[in-house]
């Protein structure tokens, strides 16, 4: 007999972290004598979740005292999400100059203006919206998750929004981000927002969102192709989400051109320089090493289908993982993150969080262990190599990208195997009336 | 042609992994033979490569030093050796510079941290590159100091200074800095702490951050005045010698936190005294061995001495902070018996192959193993034993992998001894840089002071005893042993083990080689051993009891009592008299290097390796677990299977593809009404 097994025949209090339903079994008492009615699980249920938001909250909040170290880093802040360079732009508001006479203010008036209230009328309160904000992503997060599982399995037997609420929650990397203010928790917000109103048929507002969204960073606009499950078939009602889409980002860069003075000078440094890729200043994305490297006169030509090629991709997707929204909310997430030419490690934490969706296609993953092991080691590896460049000056960029560059291959990977699981899955559930024991399916390696 | 690895959407395992997982039992001995051999062959210099300057902009030492102002230095020996006690040497450094028409200022520097106050008084001065406009500049530091080396030093460093001035060549300024280290025991050690106090003020780290200017170590007195910024630096001293008329010149190259300097200014160094001066370079004490024909040793002698001491002296010479501010330095230890001539002819022709480098230096290796003055062994090829030394881990990780299903769990106590860890690192620090080393617990706040401080409520107490009595302490063993991890979820907690000690052994070797390999060659076979499966109680029980022993400063210790020809580089010899000698001063040594000067050592050991020593009791305490019983079962089912397979095989050839065990999914209506539809459409 084990010494565990021993321990687990007396009343016991075991602090553990479930996999299956995390907040609810935080606190476990196994106990033969102790029985539970419902209001019992009621009360234990309100107590968990405010323990786990408090929790949250706290360990955000400790987070702040070590912002000035972590927003130097490069892996948490980027040129689009950086605090101290939306700070930089409203100094120079207030000093009466036009931000968007450099090159370098990649953020648009409307962002800089509503910083500037906040910090002239309650520069105390942004600490605790930020928390909030953040907070609010895990929890819209959780509610959707757990009406996803409802409608798909038809029951409510698992509590798997309290994981999804922990993944992201508990994420170091989430806690991190709202210590230094970035503004990807901004964008967590939103796509955790967007990803409830998708679950819960609201596809209008999903399609303001998205349009809203993609008016700061472009990017996101792919996530349109989402909507293509909420079209009833229909291609005018699709067609109407993307004219709605394009109608509030229309009104979005409106209200950044009258903010502006009416005038346009904010286009090119904000969304020309995304498209064009011209910050190369070091961060966990794919491009930056691509182009501080390649001939200038080659420059077009790989912008252009760099932009074509992400802006394409959404078409064969969705073309083909047409029977599952949530897998394909989660891989056209995947792909914003990944191809985003500014991107942060904050990026992939909402995507990451809600994985656990995928319950039915677990058992076909194929490289589970590979992709964890390989993003946990090059997270770990970011600031030694980081080190070795900057710091030792043993390395050089190489060091630097070889670290970022595997741990985006692995996100890529994680998206080719979610589209190989869609697909072994769909053979299973329309071959499975002739597939018997002696059927033999191999796969080669991609 | 594809590579097949993946049978079945993943359900079936690739072979080439079941076979790997099958070497389990002895992957850690085939590591171990596998590194030892890698290591013998790697690190004997016949195997390694020969040392070269790869940036010819460095070669310009190499011409005939004009230096001829021996008599001034002569001159400036009498004067400060007759120095009359009211005027101290920063104020004769401070006249020789005025007589020169050069810019010179003193630099009052205080240490803020109550474990180590030091204070004391640089004097700085420049000599202003003519063929430039001072965008760089080369640093050369030579320490104050009353000893007769000392007062040599300082004075033909002085004559060069007036060389210098009248040369019309250099594109670079000069930085000179005389540091005071003052003249106890641990001089070196405070000059570094000056020189880091210079830096600190010359490349403006405070400026950049409040948060470094409210943290910094030091108060010292503001730059006066500005040049370029520094390529390199090089300190000078008397610490070489001369053997029956052969000079010897004794070159440090470690910095902090397992840094070093760029090869080039190495191999440079080692060229001008070869072939300028014929004198022999010792690294580490050591000289060459085909050289040194005194003594007979191993090859591997010197290679284990530098490994040594990258990885546990954090000040190695007053150089070892340049690092930190991007500084490429090393300490020159010219002959005790140059004359005046040679000696600055010799830093003439060193600052003149400075003088030359084109761009910040790049072109040679930063990271390396020195064999001996022309063999090295480069990164690519020294990282090798540590990548082996970590596949025993890595294979154990997946092993556990496999055992992992939905009712397995992340245990909290991973956090929370990490936690723990970090709180006692914090704590620790905090009485060090505020109290000191001897503390006690008061009745006001902040419920820690001095010695003798108001309401002390207990006796004064030694912050070493206090840190090795919490620390020593195997809480581990007594926490899982009263609340247990469920079974379920052993697996994840041996994974957590296994991949953190990988991904530490992993980045300290890219960063810190020494501090990785000593780390995975304990390491290793203390977390492969806990964390394997036990069916015996005895067993557990006796491995728990082996682990309670195995505290990381215990196992230092017993290394440092074990090695005494290398350990002595970074523990006095006095301290192996007493038992506790070397863990006390090994101890106050990381606690004073990690608040003064940055070094990693008491972070790494409290905040990693005292939670994960915790941690493994967690995996070597349970016995005869069901995961690991039905694992075991399943893989020799599954062996048996295979074994039956392939006999198979053998018999029946025109069978090449034995049945998959496939999980399918019921044939359900809708599914074949689907199907039949599409055929029908």
């Amino acid at each position: 007999m084990s010494v565990a097994s021993t321990g687990a025949s007396s009343t016991r209090i075991e602090i553990c972290f479930s996999l299956r339903g995390i907040f609810q079994e935080a606190h476990m008492v196994e106990s033969k004598e102790v029985q539970t009615n419902r209001k019992d699980e009621g009360d234990s249920s309100s107590f968990n979740l405010l323990l786990s938001v408090s929790a949250a909250i706290a360990v955000r909040a400790a987070s702040f005292a070590y912002s000035d170290y972590f927003e130097e880093r490069v892996e948490f802040t980027s040129t689009v999400y950086s605090f101290e360079r939306v700070k930089d732009g409203i100094a120079m508001l207030d000093d009466g100059l036009d931000p968007f006479e450099t090159k370098n203010m990649h953020f648009l008036p409307l962002t800089l203006y509503v910083v500037r209230y906040l910090l002239k009328t309650s520069p105390v309160l942004l600490a605790p919206l930020w928390i909030l904000l953040d907070i609010s992503t895990a929890w819209i997060a959780a509610q959707s998750a757990q009406k996803v599982w409802k409608s798909v399995h038809g029951r409510d037997d698992r509590n798997i929004g309290k994981l999804v609420f922990s993944l992201y929650a508990y994420n170091p990397i989430a806690i991190i981000s709202t210590g230094i203010l970035s503004l990807t928790v901004v964008q967590n917000f939103v796509f955790a927002a967007i990803f409830f109103f998708l679950v819960s048929d609201r596809p209008a507002v999903c399609a303001l969102l998205i349009g809203a969204w993609s008016s700061f960073t472009i990017f996101p606009f792919i996530l349109i192709s989402c909507l293509a499950f909420r079209a009833n078939g229909s291609l005018f009602k699709f067609l109407s989400l993307v004219a709605l889409s394009i109608f509030s980002a229309t009104t979005f860069f409106a209200l950044n051109f009258l903010l502006n003075g009416n005038s346009l000078n904010f286009v090119e440094p904000t969304y020309t320089s995304i498209l064009k890729f011209t910050s190369i200043q070091p961060n966990v994305g794919l491009y930056w090493y691509f182009f501080v490297q390649i001939f200038e006169h080659f420059r077009s030509f790989y912008t252009n289908s760099f932009v074509i090629l992400y802006f394409f991709m959404p078409i064969p997707i969705t073309i083909m993982i047409r029977r599952d929204p949530v897998l394909h909310f989660t891989i056209i997430g995947l792909l914003v993150s990944i191809f985003f030419p500014y991107p942060t490690l904050n990026q992939v934490s909402f995507v990451l969080a809600i994985l656990p969706l995928l319950e039915e296609y677990k058992k076909h993953f194929r490289y589970t262990l590979l992709i964890g092991g390989a993003i946990i080691t090059t997270i770990a590896l970011m600031p030694v190599m980081w080190h070795m460049w900057m710091v030792s000056s043993s390395g050089n960029a190489n060091f630097f990208f070889g670290a970022t560059i595997v741990y985006n291959v692995a996100l890529i990977n994680l998206v080719m195997d979610m589209i190989f699981v869609y697909s072994r899955r769909q053979i299973d559930l329309e071959y499975s009336d002739t597939l018997t024991k002696k059927t033999k399916m191999d796969f080669a390696f991609y | 042609m594809a590579l097949e690895i993946a049978k079945d959407g993943g359900l079936a395992r690739p072979k080439i992994l079941e076979r790997i997982l099958r070497l389990r039992k002895i992957a850690l001995v085939l590591a171990y033979i596998g590194a030892y051999f890698c290591s013998q062959y790697l690190f004997d210099p016949v195997n390694m490569e020969v040392t070269r300057i790869s940036e010819h902009s460095l070669m310009p030492g190499l011409v005939t030093p004009k230096f001829d102002k021996s008599g001034i230095a002569i001159q400036l020996y009498r004067s400060l050796t007759s120095l009359p006690k009211s005027k101290s040497q920063q104020e004769f450094v401070m006249d020789v510079f005025s007589e020169f028409g050069l810019q010179c200022f003193t630099q009052k520097w205080k240490s803020t941290i109550a474990g180590y106050p030091k204070s004391g008084e640089n004097v700085y001065g420049f000599v202003r590159g003519q063929r430039n406009d001072g965008a760089e500049a080369q640093l050369i530091v030579v320490q104050l100091g009353k000893s007769e080396s000392a007062r040599r030093m300082i004075t033909r460093m002085l004559s060069f200074v007036d060389y210098a001035k009248d040369q019309v060549y250099w594109a670079r300024d000069f930085v000179f800095a005389f540091v005071d280290g003052g003249n106890g025991p641990d001089s070196i050690e405070q000059a570094a702490f000056a020189l880091d106090a210079f830096l600190f003020k010359y490349q403006k780290i405070e400026s950049l951050s409040s948060k470094t200017r409210r943290n910094a170590t030091v108060i010292a007195d503001e730059i006066q005045t500005q040049t370029g910024a520094l390529i390199a630096g090089v300190v000078y001293d008397l610490s070489g010698i001369s053997v029956k008329g052969q000079h010897i010149i004794n070159i440090q190259t470690n910095g902090l936190n397992g840094q070093q300097v760029n090869l080039d200014v190495f191999n440079g160094i080692v060229k001008i005294a070869d072939s300028k001066h014929h004198s022999k370079v010792a690294i580490f004490g050591t000289l060459h061995r085909h050289t040194n024909s005194y003594m007979e040793y191993s090859p591997f002698t010197v290679p284990i001495k530098a490994l040594m001491t990258q990885a546990f002296v954090s000040i190695e010479g007053i150089h070892s902070v340049m690092g930190k501010y991007g500084v490429q330095g090393l300490t020159v230890g010219l002959s005790h018996d140059y004359t005046e001539r040679q000696s600055v002819q010799f830093v003439e022709e060193v600052s003149r192959m400075l003088n030359n480098v084109l761009e910040r230096l790049h072109q040679s290796y930063f990271m390396y193993v020195l064999a001996d003055d022309m063999h090295f062994l480069s990164i690519g090829f020294y990282l090798l034993p540590s990548f082996i030394l970590i596949c025993p881990l890595l294979i154990s990780a997946y092993n556990e992998w496999l055992k992992v299903d939905s009712n397995s769990e992340i245990p909290l106590a991973v956090i929370g001894i990490h936690l723990g860890g970090y709180a006692i690192y914090l704590m620790t620090q905090w009485i060090f840089t505020n109290i000191g080393e001897v503390f006690a617990f008061s009745t006001e706040f902040p419920f820690v002071g001095p010695d003798g401080c108001k309401g002390q409520l207990t006796g004064s107490m030694d912050i070493v005893i206090i840190y090795l009595a919490v620390t020593m302490l195997p809480l581990g063993l007594y926490l899982f042993s009263i609340h247990p991890i469920r079974p379920t979820s052993i697996p994840i907690m041996r994974i957590f083990i296994l991949l953190e000690v990988s991904i530490t052994i992993l980045c300290l070797s890219l960063i810190n080689f020494g501090l990785g390999v000593f780390t995975a060659a304990i390491v290793v076979p203390i977390t492969f051993l806990m964390t394997f499966e036990s069916p015996q109680k005895a067993r557990s029980l006796y491995r728990s009891g082996v682990l309670a022993l195995l505290h990381p400063i215990a196992i230092i210790t017993i290394l440092a009592w074990y090695t005494p020809g290398y350990s002595t580089a970074f523990i006095p010899k006095k301290e192996f008299d007493t038992w506790t000698g070397v863990p006390r001063v090994f101890i106050r040594n990381m606690i004073k290097n990690d608040a003064a000067f940055g070094s990693w050592h008491f972070y790494l050991i409290t905040i990693i390796g005292w939670p994960i020593w915790n941690m493994i009791f967690s995996c070597s305490l349970p016995y005869d677990l069901d995961v690991d019983r039905v694992a075991a079962k399943a893989r020799e089912a599954r062996e048996a299977r295979e074994a039956r397979e392939s006999g198979e095989e053998a018999t029946t050839p025109e069978d090449p593809h034995p049945p998959q065990s496939v999980p399918i999914a019921r044939p359900t209506t809708s599914n074949i009404s689907k199907r039949n539809k599409r055929k029908n459409h």
